[in-house]
């Protein structure tokens, strides 16, 4: 037999995968937030009037989207405390701790990712729009608000959707750092009673109906702000 | 204080390029490299295979290939590569090395993502040019080959390219099955020492986007030499995982 179901079915599975399932929400809500708003101001950034800000964008997006979020997530979780003032903090003994690590981590790569899906939903406003609302003679924050606003969330939607189902799996990474998540409780599952294929069957359904639940918000969202 | 780092970097250098490789397996950068290549190849080939069955294929042949990229995708790459590393034991009757497991389910993993970008390619060609073609007295396979996968190809080269460095980046992942490949040379290194952690994985970051920007800025260039093709009106974001 392939796969033993009564197994899978069972309190410790079930137990493991919602202890799991907590972290993994943590981090990825933790993430995506934050995400959310670094990315917007980095696009602001690039698509902004300064030289300066210009540059530090696309050197901040250039260098997290090249390098792996593992060797990120290493570099903050045995990092941080060389970065932080001689102090002693008490976080960096808890238990949070890699709970923060794998949020900052995650958070670093997906918010450059979010900066290009949101830069790209900005150029695409025709450079006729905003010729059209200086002769009307809107300030440039009025433009964004009532002109690119209402165009820009149909186009960034879908974009903002993958990057969200990305942040669920870039999640997963946090187990190397000892982040409880759903891949570690697996391997926990799996190194206590070696039945390591029913362990990542369950971890992986967990994923996809999560990855799925997003994919279904989105699709409501894009249906809600459709233009007219 | 941080010239001692550096000091640490420069005595493992070898271990961190090559692993163990005189006396032992080889590991490190070199066989990073090695994955990548291997992994880009045969994800290319799996990928546009699956692609073009979604793309073209009769009816429930497009359905299960749809479904398939569907659900890979939906998971985590460290989710699938654990799921085969545990599943290819039980359906092949013996165990497998990780690092080969890793290489199919990493293949199959981008393989499938390639695959998306491909039957958009694809079906990006206007039926026009399919019409032409029959028109012209061309067979559906010359057409494919000659017609539409080239202008295919080119549409959809941007994402192709953010995609092979995708992969190359996350060729890091084998690195928590054991395999001794650049990160986890540079996990080893960092244990042995624990004194210069931000400049070890500072230093191994800057040799991945090193190489990934190079890679990049190759596909960019590949892209404006080709530019001039119908289909070519894609403009892609690349996502950010496997």
């Amino acid at each position: 037999m392939l796969i033993d179901w009564t197994f899978m079915a069972s309190p410790r599975i079930m137990g493991a995968m919602l202890a799991g399932l907590k972290l993994t929400l943590i981090v990825t809500i933790g993430s995506a937030i934050a995400a959310m708003v670094i990315g917007t101001g980095l696009a602001f950034l690039t698509t902004g009037r300064s030289r300066l800000g210009r540059r530090f964008a696309e050197v901040y997006v250039a260098i997290f989207r090249n390098v792996p979020l593992l060797v990120v997530l290493f570099f903050i979780y045995f990092g941080m405390p060389d970065f932080l003032p001689p102090r002693d903090f008490p976080f960096l003994y808890g238990t949070s701790y890699e709970t923060l690590a794998a949020i900052i981590a995650v958070t670093l790569v997906a918010s450059a990712f979010v900066a290009e899906v949101l830069r790209a939903g900005i150029e695409a406003v025709p450079a006729g729009q905003i010729e059209a609302s200086e002769a009307l003679g809107l300030t440039r924050r009025r433009y964004f608000r009532l002109v690119v606003l209402p165009q820009l969330l149909p186009i960034v939607l879908p974009g903002l959707c993958n990057e969200t189902i990305n942040i669920v799996k870039n999640s997963t990474y946090g187990m190397t750092i000892g982040l409880a998540e759903l891949i570690w409780q697996a391997q926990q599952i799996e190194a206590e009673t070696f039945r390591g294929f029913e362990a990542m069957t369950a971890a992986t359904l967990v994923f996809l109906c999560l990855n799925g639940a997003i994919f279904l918000a989105f699709s409501g969202l894009e249906k809600a702000f459709r233009l007219p | 204080m941080s010239s001692n780092a550096v000091l640490v970097i420069w005595n493992s250098l070898p271990f961190l390029l090559v692993g163990l490789f005189p006396q032992g397996q080889l590991g490190g950068l070199a066989l990073t490299v090695i994955l990548s290549v291997v992994i880009g190849i045969a994800s290319l080939a799996f990928g546009s295979i699956l692609g073009l069955v979604a793309a073209l294929a009769p009816s429930g042949m497009r359905w299960l290939a749809g479904g398939l990229m569907v659900v890979i995708r939906g998971m985590p790459a460290l989710a699938f590569l654990f799921w085969i590393y545990f599943l290819l034991p039980r359906l092949l009757g013996f165990d497998l090395a990780p690092l080969y497991s890793a290489c199919i389910a990493l293949t199959a993993y981008h393989g499938s993502y390639i695959a998306a970008d491909i039957r958009g390619g694809v079906r990006s060609v206007p039926a026009g040019q399919w019409e032409a073609a029959r028109a012209f007295g061309l067979r559906t396979l010359p057409t494919l080959v000659l017609i539409i996968l080239p202008q295919a190809f080119r549409a959809v080269l941007p994402s192709l390219i953010n995609r092979i460095v995708n992969l190359v980046i996350y060729t890091s992942v084998i690195s928590i099955l054991g395999v001794l490949e650049f990160t986890r040379a540079a996990m080893i290194v960092n244990n042995r020492e624990l004194l210069y952690p931000q400049y070890i994985f500072a230093f191994v970051g800057l040799v991945y986007f090193v190489i990934c920007y190079v890679i990049s800025m190759t596909g960019k260039m590949l892209e404006r030499r080709w530019a001039w093709s119908p289909a070519y009106n894609t403009r892609s974001t690349r996502s950010s995982t496997p």
